[in-house]
């Protein structure tokens, strides 16, 4: 019943937010037509030509199939990299020296670009899927592996003891006490992972397939079409922001409540 | 007047004068087109003739001063065709095509480079593209003029690409290279100088200990001629003339001439144009240079000359991927004509 | 026959001895206050009794079925509603929900709690609701021994008082027995049947007042009185660092074993 009554309130609440984020949006569109007419159409072609040539990609089909092999890769490597990372970080977190080892090896993996992996992926597993699911599983690993590590670590003692003391079952643990607090600190690791994880697949893409969108992106740049290209550019976001604000920021919601409140 | 006013105007306009003589007499010496010059080009064959003007101080009679700009991948080129500061750039003909028809301010002088594309494979004893069959070949820059070529070729022989050979896709020449290095695939396609490049690679220590065996392999300007019926060459590359200087007849003249000699020359010195290059390009080695030479065919056309070969060609190229040249063929002022004042 | 027994109880942390040679005992239905100042080690031996850390040397009897435990700080889970934090022990021991539900609505009542605070989340209530909800959690799942480590020393007077009148309440209907910490002696001297006092370094035991007067009849006159004699007394005076002078160890009611099986 509770629910239903907060139903409409948070609906608004999600529907204002969204409002917000378009309205900076357009904003930005706003400067990139400014700065597209002062530059001309080589350089830079304005919004409007550019989501006119993305209408046209999509209604040739080359748009999408484009998309649903790319995000194909995306979902391969990143769902594993949320698995392995999140797993191997809780381990992690739990034993002291684990997390003493782990801390300059996740340093190590953070700084190296994704583009030595690429190198190296292409070596081993030649020109296939592989490839981009590779580098975009290794990485998003430290990322996710990070933010697994630090929230199991720091579970108050407090709550720990309070779970001891009232004998709560090692699954209840789980639930009502280790994940909660570890949603906290996974949930923004897995989206900056979801962020990175577009980001190396186009540029894995760029450079060693010859489909998805990063190779739609290498023909439109060598044939110096740049309204294709910002056109593929557009799609990519076009997908991240609807994932965001779609898919994520309403989990978000459901998942960070008890921080925000029953009664906003 | 005061005296003293007088005594000043008087030195003025001494000054004056001696100045303008003296401006008159010095402009009267400089006899050049242009002050500076500057030119780009890639790494490449058709930059050859560049390559030795600079060694051999052949732009005395066009330009004071030269500066040279390597351009190495197609953003930098659009850059450089469009800041207005360029006035030569070597480039190939379907990339020209393509600048100009989305708008760049240039017009196509000469073509230098005609037989650029060969096969390269481990196994010598490939003679035509039919060969290949059922075949893996890596082939650099997919949807570009290489690609085109071969597709195209391939299927007036009645071949289909995508079912009668594997075709893999690279980002660059380079990685094809690893590929056969690595022994990952057996063939591929590639532009000369990569080619001679990675023939003398793979011939010297330490490669040559664990690289096979490669060869030389289909020339695919011959294949042109026998499956097209015409001359075993392709308009591949050549020098545009960019920006206002299309209209400095005297420039672009004396340059045309300049460099048509320059490149004769380095097709009749091999080793020495080879070594020039060398030591102004790191990335090129003097032999691959000069093998690259020796292997391709004598031959150079202006733009204007050449116009019907470079229209059948950019149609082909047109009708399989009409994104490389920009969607049409360029009209009668892409091709510079030496004759028109209206440029 | 005490339903806790310990005896000989000694712990180090690190290289330190932080208790020594305690020998306590607690019987079914005694309230126990364990006064003394800063740093004696009485959480220490709290946490041992509830079971949250092991002794170095101790042979402990303890024979409580249900062990509840109240903290300094409410500690409840931010991410539950004060419904589910006050039913968690009850989940713990497999309560289905419908009845969860009920008796917490039951003891929100006594508790002062509304249906609306029911459904709230510990940040949007006040420190002294959180405590009321802390106190609930323990309450609920009846147990036999209660332990309590300070649990009201930042309330208010008004909000303490009726708290006592709960647990009070709760010990006479349930029989449970309780061992509280508190620095107060007069929450002490309200509450308890009897007080042992501690002092640090190491911890020990120095004294023991048992409080004749049977909770119905105690006034507050009565409380107060005890008080002021209580903090009168030397030896409290002294461990509390209100007088110079040494103290010996207490003499306890139960002479030492060794070795002897409990």
């Amino acid at each position: 019943m509770n629910r239903l009554r907060n139903l409409l309130p948070n609906t608004l609440s999600y529907l204002w937010s969204g409002w917000g984020a378009l309205a900076s949006l357009l904003l930005f569109c706003a400067v990139w037509e400014l700065v597209g007419e002062y530059y001309g159409d080589l350089i830079l072609p304005g919004p409007l030509e550019v989501i006119g040539q993305l209408k046209l990609m999509f209604n040739s089909g080359i748009a999408g199939p484009e998309l649903i092999i790319s995000g194909r890769r995306t979902l391969y490597g990143l769902s594993l990299a949320l698995a392995v990372g999140s797993l191997l970080g809780m381990l992690a977190g739990f034993s002291m020296t684990t997390s003493m080892l782990a801390r300059p090896l996740i340093t190590l993996l953070l700084g190296m670009p994704p583009i030595a992996w690429l190198v190296l992926a292409m070596l081993w597993f030649g020109l296939g899927d592989a490839t981009p699911v590779f580098t975009v599983f290794i990485a998003c690993l430290p990322i996710v592996f990070a933010g697994a590590m630090q929230g199991t670590r720091t579970l108050d003692n407090h709550l720990k003891a309070v779970a001891q003391v009232y004998r709560l079952p090692w699954h209840m643990r789980l639930t009502d006490i280790y994940l909660p607090h570890l949603a906290s600190y996974l949930f923004p690791a897995w989206i900056t992972a979801l962020g990175t994880s577009w980001k190396v697949v186009v540029m894995a893409e760029l450079l060693s397939t010859s489909d998805g969108i990063g190779a739609a992106l290498a023909v439109s740049r060598a044939q110096l079409d740049t309204s294709s290209t910002l056109a593929w550019v557009v799609a990519v976001l076009g997908v991240l922001l609807a994932i965001e604000y779609l898919l994520l920021e309403p989990i978000k919601r459901h998942l960070e409540r008890w921080r925000v409140g029953v009664s906003q | 007047m005061k005296p003293m006013t007088k005594i000043m105007t008087s030195i003025g306009l001494g000054l004056f004068a001696i100045f303008s003589l003296l401006s008159t007499a010095y402009a009267a010496q400089d006899s050049l087109p242009v002050k500076k010059l500057v030119i780009a080009g890639p790494p490449a064959g058709v930059s050859n003739g560049l390559f030795h003007l600079l060694a051999s101080d052949g732009f005395a009679e066009i330009a004071e001063e030269v500066e040279f700009i390597l351009w190495s991948n197609p953003d930098q080129l659009r850059a450089l065709a469009l800041n207005g500061k360029v006035d030569f750039i070597a480039m190939p003909t379907n990339v020209a095509a393509n600048l100009y028809n989305r708008g760049a301010p240039l017009a196509l002088l000469n073509v230098s480079q005609w037989s650029v594309l060969w096969m390269i494979s481990r196994d010598p004893n490939m003679k035509t593209l039919a060969d290949f069959k059922g075949q893996e070949i890596a082939i650099p820059f997919r949807a570009d003029m290489p690609d085109i070529v071969f597709t195209h070729l391939a299927e007036r022989q009645g071949l289909i690409p995508s079912k009668d050979f594997q075709l893999n896709y690279t980002a660059t020449p380079m990685d094809a290279m690893q590929l056969l290095i690595m022994r990952r695939v057996d063939h591929a396609l590639l532009a000369e100088p990569a080619l001679s490049m990675a023939l003398r690679k793979t011939k010297s220590f330490p490669l040559s200990v664990i690289a096979p065996e490669l060869h030389r392999s289909v020339d695919l300007q011959h294949e042109w001629a026998r499956v097209m019926g015409t001359e075993a060459r392709i308009p591949q590359a050549g020098i545009a003339v960019v920006g206002d200087q299309r209209k400095n007849i005297e420039l672009v003249t004396r340059f045309e001439t300049a460099y048509a000699k320059a490149t004769q020359w380095c097709q009749d010195n091999q080793q020495q144009c080879g070594e020039e290059v060398a030591a102004q390009v790191p990335m090129l080695s003097a032999e691959a240079v000069s093998d690259a030479l020796a292997a391709q065919v004598n031959h150079y056309a202006t733009a204007f000359d050449a116009q019907h070969e470079l229209q059948d060609f950019l149609q082909i190229l047109l009708d399989k991927q009409p994104a490389s040249v920009g969607g049409k063929l360029p009209d009668i002022n892409f091709y510079a004509n030496p004759n028109s004042q209206a440029q | 026959m005490s339903a806790l027994q310990i005896r000989n109880l000694q712990h180090k942390y690190a290289l330190t001895e932080v208790l020594s040679n305690i020998n306590l005992d607690l019987a079914a239905g005694e309230t126990l206050a364990l006064v003394g100042p800063s740093g004696c080690g009485k959480s220490t031996l709290l946490h041992i009794i509830a079971g949250l850390l092991i002794p170095s040397e101790a042979l402990i009897k303890n024979d409580f079925r249900g062990t509840a435990c109240m903290f300094q700080e409410p500690r409840l889970l931010p991410w539950k509603t004060a419904e589910d934090n006050i039913t968690l022990g009850l989940k713990a021991l497999h309560v289905p929900k419908l009845a969860r539900r009920q008796q917490a609505q039951n003891i929100a009542k006594s508790l002062g709690l509304t249906a609306d605070d029911l459904n709230k989340y510990p940040h949007e209530l006040s420190g002294g609701m959180q405590s009321r909800i802390a106190l609930g959690r323990a309450l609920i799942i009846k147990p036999d021994l209660l332990l309590l480590d300070e649990p009201f020393s930042a309330l208010d007077i008004g909000l303490k008082l009726e708290l006592y009148r709960l647990l009070r309440q709760h010990i006479t209907e349930r029989g449970s027995s309780v061992l509280m910490i508190t620095h107060d002696l007069m929450e002490a001297v309200r509450l308890a049947d009897r007080i042992v006092m501690m002092i640090p370094e190491p911890g020990r035991l120095i004294g023991e007042f048992t409080l004749q007067q049977s909770h119905a009849e105690r006034s507050e006159t009565w409380i107060y009185q005890t008080t002021a004699k209580l903090m009168a007394n030397d030896r409290i005076r002294i461990g509390f660092g209100l007088a110079e002078g040494s103290l010996n160890l207490t003499e306890h009611l139960h002479t030492q074993h060794s070795g002897c099986s409990i």
